[in-house]
C-alpha cells in the first residue's frame, strides 16, 4: 500500500470508528441469541461471516426460532438484503474495473455504514484511488467491529439468565427500525397493511401470511404512492393554473 | 431443525446475499436494468418485511402457539417505537424498551 493509499484508507476506518457504538448493540443481541437459540460458538461465528449482515441474521434467528420453513428463511434475509442493489449501483462505477480478486472480498464487504458513509463523503474532485481505499477503509473497520461484537455478544450471553427473554431484543430492534423506515404515506401505508395482514394470517400453514404480508404491503404502498404522485400533480398544475 | 439444514440455510443466503451485492457492480455498464425505476419498490420492502417481522411477534407471546398476548411486549415497543420515532434513532430506544419490558415482566403488572 502506498502511503496516500494508506492515509486514506485509515481517514474511512477513523470516520468510521463513531458509528461503532451503533453496531455493538446488535452485534451483542446477535452474539447472545445464538446461544439462546442453542447454536454452538462456531455456529453463531459462521453464520455472521456468512451472513455478513445483521438486520438479515436477526430476521433469520426469529424465523428459526418460530420454526419457520428453511425456504421462508432464506427468502426473508434476502428481502432484508435487497437494499444492497441500491449500494451496489452505487459502487458499481468505482468497483467494476477491478480485479476479480480485489472486486469480490470488497463488494462482500459492501454494509449500510460502509455505503452511509462513501455516499455522504466522496466528492467529484476525489480521484477513484482515493474513493477505493477510503471505501475500503470504513468496510474493513465496519467488519472488524462487526464481527468483535459478535464475539462479545458469545460471551456475555452464557451469563444472561434465560428468564430475561433477551430474544425479545429483536422484534424490538425491528419496531425501532420500522419507525424510521417510514418516511412517507406511502411507507406508512405499507407497514400497517403488512402489519394487519402478518396479524390476522398468522396461523396459515407454511408462513404464508407472513409472505402475504410482505407482497401485499409492498403492492398496496406502490399504488398508494402512484396515488399520492398523482394527487400532488394535480395540485400542482390546479395552482399553476 | 438440525444442524446441517442451518448450515445449508446460511450458506444460501451468503450466496443469495453475495449476488445481491455483486449485481450492478458486476453488470455496470452492460444492462439496460435502470435501477431508479425500481427505487419505490425497494424502498417500500423495508416497512413491509420490518411490519410483518415485528409486529406478530410482539403482540403475541408465542408466535407458534398463539399463546396469550401479552402487555407487557405490547408497551415496551410503544416505548421503543414512540422514543425511535422522537429521537431518530435504534440504540437507546431498544436499550429503553428493554428495561420497560423487564420492569413489567418481573413485577407483572
Amino acid at each position: 500500500m502506498s502511503s496516500s493509499g494508506k492515509r486514506d484508507f485509515l481517514e474511512g476506518v477513523r470516520d468510521l470508528l463513531p458509528m461503532v457504538p451503533g453496531v455493538l448493540p446488535f452485534g451483542l443481541i446477535a452474539g447472545a441469541n445464538g446461544t439462546s437459540l442453542g447454536f454452538s460458538p462456531e455456529m453463531t461465528i459462521g453464520m455472521t461471516l456468512l451472513f455478513f449482515a445483521g438486520s438479515a441474521q436477526l430476521a433469520a434467528y426469529q424465523l428459526i426460532q418460530e420454526q419457520a420453513l428453511p425456504a421462508v428463511i432464506i427468502f426473508t434475509a434476502l428481502m432484508v438484503n435487497i437494499r444492497f442493489l441500491i449500494y451496489s449501483a452505487t459502487f458499481a462505477p468505482l468497483l467494476h474495473s477491478l480485479k476479480t480478486r480485489h472486486k469480490w472480498p470488497l463488494v462482500y464487504l459492501i454494509s449500510d455504514q460502509a455505503y452511509g458513509l462513501c455516499a455522504t463523503r466522496f466528492t467529484p474532485e476525489q480521484s477513484d484511488r482515493e474513493k477505493l481505499y477510503y471505501f475500503a477503509g470504513t468496510a474493513v473497520a465496519l467488519a472488524v467491529s462487526w464481527v468483535g461484537s459478535v464475539i462479545l455478544g458469545l460471551l456475555v450471553g452464557e451469563q444472561i439468565p434465560a428468564e430475561w427473554s433477551l430474544e425479545f431484543a429483536i422484534p424490538l430492534a425491528f419496531i425501532a427500525m420500522l419507525v424510521s423506515s417510514i418516511r412517507n404515506r406511502a411507507s406508512l401505508i405499507t407497514a400497517v397493511f403488512s402489519a394487519l395482514v402478518a396479524t390476522s394470517l398468522i396461523q396459515l400453514p407454511y408462513n404464508l401470511g407472513f409472505i402475504a404480508a410482505i407482497i401485499g404491503g409492498t403492492t398496496i404502498g406502490l399504488i398508494a404512492s402512484s396515488f399520492i404522485t398523482k394527487i400532488s400533480l394535480k395540485a400542482q398544475r390546479e395552482n399553476n393554473g | 431443525m438440525d444442524n446441517l439444514t442451518l448450515w445449508m440455510i446460511f450458506i444460501a443466503v451468503c450466496i443469495g446475499t453475495f449476488a445481491i451485492r455483486l449485481s450492478f457492480v458486476h453488470l455496470h455498464g452492460r444492462g439496460s436494468f435502470n435501477i431508479g425505476k425500481h427505487q419505490t419498490t425497494l424502498q417500500l420492502l423495508a416497512p413491509a418485511v420490518l411490519a410483518a417481522l415485528s409486529i406478530p411477534a410482539i403482540i403475541f407471546q408465542d408466535k407458534a402457539t398463539l399463546d396469550s398476548v401479552s402487555i407487557a411486549q405490547i408497551t415496551a415497543a410503544l416505548v421503543t417505537a414512540i422514543l425511535a420515532w422522537a429521537f431518530k434513532g435504534v440504540f437507546w430506544p431498544l436499550c429503553l424498551g428493554m428495561i420497560t419490558f423487564w420492569i413489567m415482566k418481573f413485577y407483572s403488572f
